[in-house]
């Protein structure tokens, strides 16, 4: 079975944690629990008739306190930029953490997610800025792991993204 | 010696290991007990063993061992901490350190126990004082963005009511409001004052609709009774817009009673002269004039632009605040741009 590592990456309390265990348990959970260190967690999936192992690697949030560690990087396919979008500063952590990682893994996936999607009256992203991050080539999932809003969806994609590049490769 | 330092190993939950090949590593000391949990082979002092299947984790740490371990240098270097769950889904959090002591090329693997939750709990505490920082900083934005719609609403609408029996043209209005603005930046003023004055400036003569039909609309040139009624204007506005707690208003009322007052202290109502007059009603006073001079109306046609500035150049320090003149003739430019994009329509 072909194995894929995807790192979630983003500033801190976004919901990275909360988006896998959304995937992998459905389950969401309100009460909010800072990750320190990384967890790596696994599911296969079925796309297409093919069978994907993914390991999906959440790594703590980036803020003053813990910088991203760039090794726990290495060898992944996929990354999935995930912002908070209730915060706009949270949209730029992603975009900058991005800049930062682009040039080492030119081959890999890159999605970025605008989650809690749930909390329309304190949204902070206008249509406006997703277009224009659309023109700029950006695959934008708008999740929620509370109502589990397009979450399938963001894993799915991402998992067909990596298996493309696995064939053009 | 050595049985003591190894026993103080395996206490202080560390399983410690020796590099002897790109992969490969002996076990030195007695592995600490969660070691069992955590591997299928299980480790033993002087086993031969391989990380990559158990504790994977670890091969995005060994490239950056190796090249200590391969090395002439010594020191350490350290791998962030990661969580391993065992069969049963208890979480385990490991710590990693290469080292490379004497020559010797060693691993140490660290259960973190208390010192994770410690470490979990201050970054907890961090993180969620900066979320209600955050929140709270949205809230107060919030709320301005929220009462500075509600004052734009205001203002259009007090606008509403006075424009539609003006002479004056709806891009006259907003050219008011938009070369105050740009003294009020030159000055210096704080954000929301300039805001206020480009919202306040354009209700100079909301007095106006206080004015009875047959002077206000009079075609020709007013008689002294009809100019004396015509005046009222500063006042009416000046009581319409008092005694608010928006300071938008509070300024709208200032320019709205001030901005007919002279440097000289022959204007009106009040015949205030120098700094007793309020500034953004001296602002308004140069650029409504301006603007009015550079403007065809139905009584006249549109001077041409050197016969206007050099009235208000002649008017510098009788009519007009001089300082004030001064910043005018600076901002000329950024002043002619504002009318060239906002015309009055033709017919
Ligand atoms: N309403 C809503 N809340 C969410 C959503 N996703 C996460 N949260 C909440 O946001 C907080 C942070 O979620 P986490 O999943 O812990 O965020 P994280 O990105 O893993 O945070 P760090 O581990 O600190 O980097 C928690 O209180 C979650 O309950 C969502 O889609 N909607
Ligand atoms: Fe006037
Ligand atoms: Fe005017
Ligand atoms: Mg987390």
């Amino acid at each position: 079975m072909i194995s894929k590592k995807v790192c979630m990456l983003g500033s801190f309390a976004v919901g990275k944690t909360s988006l896998i265990r959304r995937f992998i348990v459905s389950i969401f959970e309100e009460k909010y629990q800072t990750s320190v260190g990384v967890k790596v967690d696994k599911k296969q999936i079925t796309i297409d008739d093919k069978q994907l192992n993914m390991m999906l690697w959440d790594l703590a949030g980036e803020d003053a306190f813990n910088t991203l560690q760039q090794n726990f990087l290495r060898g992944s396919s996929g990354f999935i930029l995930v912002a908070d979008g209730t915060r706009q500063s949270s949209l730029e952590k992603s975009l900058e953490l991005y800049q930062r990682i682009r040039p080492d893994y030119p081959e890999a996936a890159f999605v970025l997610v605008l989650n809690k999607v749930d909390l329309q009256e304190s949204w902070q992203v206008s249509d406006e800025q997703l277009r224009a991050l659309r023109a700029d080539g950006w695959q934008i999932f708008l999740t929620s792991a509370k109502t589990g809003e397009q979450v399938e969806l963001l894993f799915e994609q991402l998992g067909r993204l990596m298996l493309h590049q696995e064939i053009a490769t | 010696m050595k049985s003591t330092l190894q026993s103080l190993f395996s206490s202080m939950d560390i399983l410690l290991l020796e590099r002897i090949a790109e992969g490969r590593f002996r076990v030195l000391a007695p592995p600490p007990t969660w070691t069992g949990k955590l591997t299928q082979t299980g480790f033993k002092v002087g086993s031969e063993v391989s990380l990559s299947e158990d504790f994977f984790v670890l091969d995005t740490f060994f490239p950056d061992a190796e090249d200590l371990w391969n090395s002439s240098k010594e020191g350490t270097i350290n791998c962030d901490p990661w969580i391993q769950c065992d069969e049963e889904g208890q979480e385990w959090p490991l710590a990693a350190r290469a080292i490379h002591s004497n020559g010797k090329p060693l691993l140490l693997l660290e259960h973190l126990g208390e010192s994770y939750t410690r470490q979990q709990q201050m970054h907890q505490l961090a993180r969620e004082s900066m979320l209600s920082k955050d929140e709270l900083e949205l809230e107060v934005h919030r709320r301005t963005a929220l009462i500075r719609k509600g004052e734009e609403e205001l203002a259009h609408r007090l606008l509403d009511v006075s424009n539609w029996r003006d002479e004056e043209t709806g891009a006259h209005i907003r050219r008011i409001g938009l070369y105050s603005e740009l003294m009020a930046k030159a000055l210096g003023w704080s954000l929301q004052d300039v805001d206020n004055i480009r919202l306040a400036a354009p209700m100079h003569d909301i007095g106006k609709v206080g004015i009875p039909d047959y002077v206000l609309l009079k075609p020709g040139r007013l008689d002294a009774e009809e100019r004396r009624i015509m005046e009222r204007h500063a006042y009416i506005g000046g009581e319409m817009l008092k005694g608010s707690e928006i300071p938008m208003i509070e300024m709208a009322h200032q320019i709205a009673i001030g901005h007919h007052e002279k440097w000289n202290g022959k204007g009106y109502p009040n015949q205030l002269s120098g700094s007793d007059i309020p500034i953004a009603a001296r602002i308004v006073a140069i650029v409504d004039v301006y603007d009015a001079l550079s403007s065809e109306r139905v009584y006249k046609p549109a001077w041409p632009e050197d016969e206007v500035l050099a009235y208000l150049r002649k008017e510098r320090g009788s009519h007009f605040d001089p300082e004030l003149i001064d910043l005018f003739f600076e901002l000329l430019p950024e002043m002619r741009n504002i009318r060239l994009l906002l015309p009055d329509k033709k017919g």
